[in-house]
């Protein structure tokens, strides 16, 4: 019986779908087989990782003792100590040959240092870089692997290698922050100057986090030495500039309080408030004014450090400002933090107003102060508060304390110039329910009166009890007659004291009053001026009231004017004798003509002067110098404008440019310019500069031709001298043979040399080379030849005959002869000789089998020498004609 | 001369490691417990004359420790404390507790060793 398939029998009605038996149990295998897998996966690499895990640990477990051993031997170890730990050296050695041991170790290292310090630490990073396990960590930062590469820098940073900071060092701008990160801290950790090139060279951001880890960095090293971090307060890179600021501020390093104000102005948020801290922290008071110029801008958090910082440096002048913020600030905490301010300058100055109660305050009639409260205040005022506030005491002014008061001694009597007023809660304390040491006391300040108001007070309101803190000082014969002199005398009233004469007699010299007696004296002094006197003043300046000298007198009590304030009178003199005798000033001021100041009669005071200085014999003549009419006078004196047209002002533009930047070289230039310009003026300007080209190119051929001798004197030196004192023989003669293609002029007086070289092979080889250079010589550079040292040479080895050109002397004669035919026949060369050195070479040679016909021509066959040096076309055509002539 | 006795409670094993020898080294007969639990059965048939505990053990805190010792085996050995949790409220937990010293890791074994010699010295 065929059993039906179920899966299709029993679904057909729910369309389940079709799938095959075959590959659902194939399916199945394969996810069994995945599981397993898996779980074998799992098991093995689980049981790799913990036996992995528990070696690690056993071999931990036994080198752990041997770097005890080695940490903590000492020198003078006994020996069986020292035996051991020669076995140890021995087995550690072996150990570290196998990367695994190298790895525990270090990880052993690098545990302890976390847990150990002190000595043990140092001992510590010696015994890493002893077994030669600082190799490993470099290898690390050789990986391309960021972990790794991470790994290797904490592992020299925690081991204080010092040599790996300038490998380190190139990381602090790595893409990666993680690695970044690691240097910086590796930087700074590594060298005490880490921390400069750090701010130096980051051009990254620098967390809030990562500051904290490299100011916990440096606050942990020793013997660390802060740079003065305001260098950097002018870092292009806003963190840097931040991170300065707090190291700053850290650091109490107060001598950037210009860049500090600066810094509050900066754009950055962080900034500006972290140098606001500054400020605060070193009491910049000169940044008030930039503080409060920055504060409109500023956002919410900045306006409250700078209020903060304000609050701190401020005066009472900075109130106004606070009070203008308090009222116009939308901001709550701004608002708040404001009246803060104001109450911290000034305390108590704002008092509390919101949700106060208004309660009855008692009136101050109610008060009453007793004999008996009052003799307590004298007395508590006497023993305790008098002594140090003040010597006297008013109450209010209702009841005031006689200034005789018996409660303090006659020696401190009204001397105090600033009343003391204490409030009524002070005359009852009791009333009051404080203590007269709580009380708090109001020191009224009484300004002095202007003096036009002292004056006044002279009449006849005066009351000798309102100047009672004066010293009174009574004229001398009235104290006399008195038969005593004190100062308060309460049997005087006040009637007798009106009708005394008071007098304030200086106890010290006054200085201003010997500066006023100084001035008087040098207005005396003035009295040869003619006195000028305002047209208003006329009238009573003739008056002998306004002369009078009593009118001088007010000086001897005024102080404070200057000369400026004074209204100088002379006093009028008639003194006939003075004037006839002529001596000293003949100065009257009757024959004084008055002068008006607003018509000044010139003529009158030079005549007056003059007759008073006995210049009458002079004669003056008084020339009326006739001045151009007013259209016609100021137009003379100004230039008139030139104005250029374009091209005027184009040409005088490039000349200046010319003139100032050019040199010899713009000559053809100028020519040129010259040639085309039709501005006269623009052309004399280009000849002038033609000329002062052309003197220059004249003292510059001329100072060339004295560098050339001053060169030609100097030492030729070859640079195959040095190269030939270190080589062997066969380098030598290698050398020797790159000279002829490489070499110059410089290099004849070195073969020179060498020709006395006690190597055979160098002789002759420098004998080859010497002459083959100075062949190539003669070819490329005849001139270097004619040097004096370099033609003896040439002479000497006798190749003066290959050398072409002007340098033999055959030529020379050649060349004589073709001036004697140039001269003959009256030709010049149009232009200069070496314009026509063209290299022209005639080295065809004439072949005897060339055409039957040319040779049958009797010619004299000869064959022109390689002249390759540039001889000149007219000594080629020469030579050439010469042939057939 | 009889070497002093010194228990040291220290789960870390390579400190635990150098710790011992440099105080073996310094005169002193250390007993290492790994844990609390080594550090109590040790104690319960031995007395020391110090112990230097680690606050952080396994089955028994530093803190437990010194109250074990002073509470309940009403014992006055002074006690030395090395922590790398060294805030105010751990050193004065130890004091009241009864400890005699404290010590903040990273520790230094030659100052671990004074201070060991002092206490003793007091007793």
């Amino acid at each position: 019986m065929k059993i039906p398939n179920l899966t299709y029998g029993i679904h057909t009605l729910i369309t389940a779908p079709e799938i095959n038996n075959d590959l659902l149990w194939a399916l199945s295998t394969f996810f069994v087989f995945l599981a397993l897998l898996y779980f074998l996966s799992v098991f093995f690499l689980r049981n790799k990782i913990s036996s992995n895990a528990s070696r690690i640990k056993q071999r931990k477990t036994e080198l752990s003792p041997m770097v005890s051993e080695f940490l903590f031997y000492e020198d003078d170890a006994d020996k069986i100590e020292k035996s051991k730990y020669i076995e140890l050296k021995i087995e550690i050695r072996d150990l570290l040959r196998e990367d695994f041991n190298r790895k525990i170790l270090a990880q052993i290292l690098l545990d302890l240092r976390k847990d150990v310090s002190g000595d043990t630490q140092k001992r510590l990073f010696k015994l890493y870089q002893d077994l030669g396990l600082e190799k490993d960590a470099f290898k690390k930062l050789e990986s391309w692997r960021w972990e790794v590469l991470s790994k290797g820098i904490l592992e020299l940073t925690l081991m204080q290698v010092e040599e790996a900071y300038p490998f380190i060092v190139t990381f602090i701008n790595y893409r990666r922050g993680t690695i970044r990160k690691q240097a910086e801290i590796a930087t700074v950790s590594l060298k005490s100057g880490g921390i400069s090139y750090f701010l130096d060279t980051t051009t990254y951001k620098i967390s809030e986090w990562q500051q904290l880890k490299l100011l916990d960095v440096l606050r942990n090293k020793e013997d660390f030495e802060p740079p003065r971090f305001r260098a950097w307060l002018t870092s292009t890179n806003t963190h840097v500039v931040l991170f300065a600021l707090r190291l700053i501020k850290f650091y109490n390093q107060n001598d950037a309080n210009t860049s500090l104000i600066e810094l509050v102005k900066h754009k950055d948020r962080q900034v500006k408030q972290q140098a606001i801290d500054c400020i605060k922290e070193f009491h910049v008071t000169q940044a008030l004014p930039t503080l409060k110029g920055v504060f409109p801008k500023c956002t919410v958090d900045t306006k409250l450090a700078v209020l903060g910082a304000i609050a701190e440096l401020g005066s009472t002048s900075d109130i106004e400002f606070l009070e203008n913020v308090s009222q116009r600030e939308g901001n709550f905490s701004v608002k708040g933090k404001a009246v803060g301010a104001i109450n911290t300058i000034a305390p108590e100055s704002i008092m509390p107003t919101k949700n106060i109660e208004h309660i009855k305050v008692y009136p101050s009639q109610d008060i009453d102060v007793g004999e008996v409260e009052k003799k307590a205040i004298e007395e508590d005022a006497a023993d305790q508060e008098q002594a140090r506030v003040g010597p006297e005491i008013d109450i209010s002014g209702e009841h005031p304390v006689p200034a005789d008061s018996e409660s303090g001694p006659k020696d401190n009597q009204i001397k105090h110039k600033d009343p003391i007023v204490i409030r009524k809660e002070m005359a009852n304390p009791k009333k009051s329910g404080k203590s007269l040491k709580e009380i708090k006391i109001e020191v009224e300040e009484v300004k002095a009166a202007s003096p036009d108001d002292t004056h006044s007070a002279e009449a006849s309101n005066f009351d000798i009890s309102e100047i009672h803190f004066l010293p009174i000082v009574v004229a001398e014969t009235e104290a006399i007659s008195n038969g005593k002199m004190t100062d308060h005398d309460n049997a005087i009233d006040n009637e007798s004291v009106r009708a005394i004469e008071v007098r304030h007699d200086e106890i010290f010299s006054d200085p201003m009053d010997e500066e006023l007696q100084a001035l008087i004296t040098e207005i005396n002094e003035l009295d040869f001026l003619p006195v000028v006197i305002d047209d208003e003043t006329l009238s009573d300046a003739e008056s002998s009231d306004a002369l009078n000298l009593d009118a001088l007198e007010p000086f001897d009590t005024i102080e404070g004017y200057s000369l400026s304030d004074f209204e100088v009178s002379f006093e009028e003199k008639h003194d006939a004798d003075a004037y006839r005798e002529g001596e000293q000033v003949a100065f009257n001021l009757e024959d004084a003509p008055i002068i008006d100041i607003k018509n000044p009669n010139v003529e009158d005071a030079m005549s007056w002067l003059m007759a008073d200085n006995e210049l009458r014999k002079i004669e003056l003549n008084y020339e009326t110098v006739p001045y151009p009419s007013d259209a016609e006078f100021p137009n003379k004196l100004i230039p008139e404008p030139v104005y250029y047209d374009d091209h005027e002002t184009y040409m005088m533009g490039l000349l200046d440019d010319l003139e100032e930047l050019g040199d010899l070289r713009e000559i053809p230039l100028l020519e040129e310019l010259r040639a085309e310009e039709r501005k006269g003026f623009i052309k004399e300007r280009i000849a002038g500069m033609i000329e002062k080209f052309s003197r220059e190119r004249a003292a510059k051929r001329k100072s060339n031709s004295n560098t050339d001798i001053e060169t030609a004197n100097l030492p030729v030196f070859s640079v195959f001298a040095d190269l030939f004192k270190s080589i062997d023989t066969e380098c030598k003669l290698i050398l020797l043979d790159e000279i002829v293609p490489v070499g110059d002029e410089k290099e004849i007086e070195f073969l020179d040399g060498l020709l006395q070289n006690p190597d055979q092979s160098i002789r002759n080889k420098a004998q080859t080379v010497l002459k083959l250079l100075i062949e190539k010589l003669s070819h490329e550079n005849p001139e270097a030849l004619y040097s004096k040292r370099v033609s003896d040479i040439v002479a000497e080895h006798g190749v003066s005959k290959i050398v072409g050109g002007k340098a033999t002397n055959e030529m020379d004669l050649e060349e004589e002869s073709f001036g004697h035919l140039l001269s003959e026949l009256k030709v010049s060369p149009a232009m200069a000789p070496e314009i026509l050195d063209i290299d022209f070479e005639l080295c065809e040679i004439l072949d005897n089998h060339y055409d039957q016909k040319i040779l049958e021509i009797p010619v004299i066959s000869t064959e022109v020498p390689f002249d390759a040096n540039g001889s000149s076309l007219f000594n080629s055509l020469r030579k050439f004609s010469k042939l057939f002539f | 001369m009889e070497k002093k006795k010194l228990l040291l409670a220290e789960d870390d094993q390579l400190l635990a490691s150098l710790l011992t020898f440099r105080l073996q080294k310094g005169g002193y007969e250390v007993q290492l417990s790994a844990n609390g639990k080594q550090v109590k059965e040790y104690l319960a048939e031995h007395t020391p004359d110090i112990i230097v505990s680690d606050i952080m053990m396994p089955y028994f805190s530093g803190m437990e420790l010194i109250a074990f010792v002073r509470k309940e085996l009403k014992l006055q050995v002074p006690i030395i404390i090395i922590s790398s949790a060294g805030n105010e409220e751990n050193v004065l937990n130890a004091f009241e507790l009864g400890a005699n010293d404290f010590i903040s890791k990273p520790v230094s074994p030659s100052e671990l060793l004074v201070r060991v010699a002092r206490e003793l010295n007091k007793n």
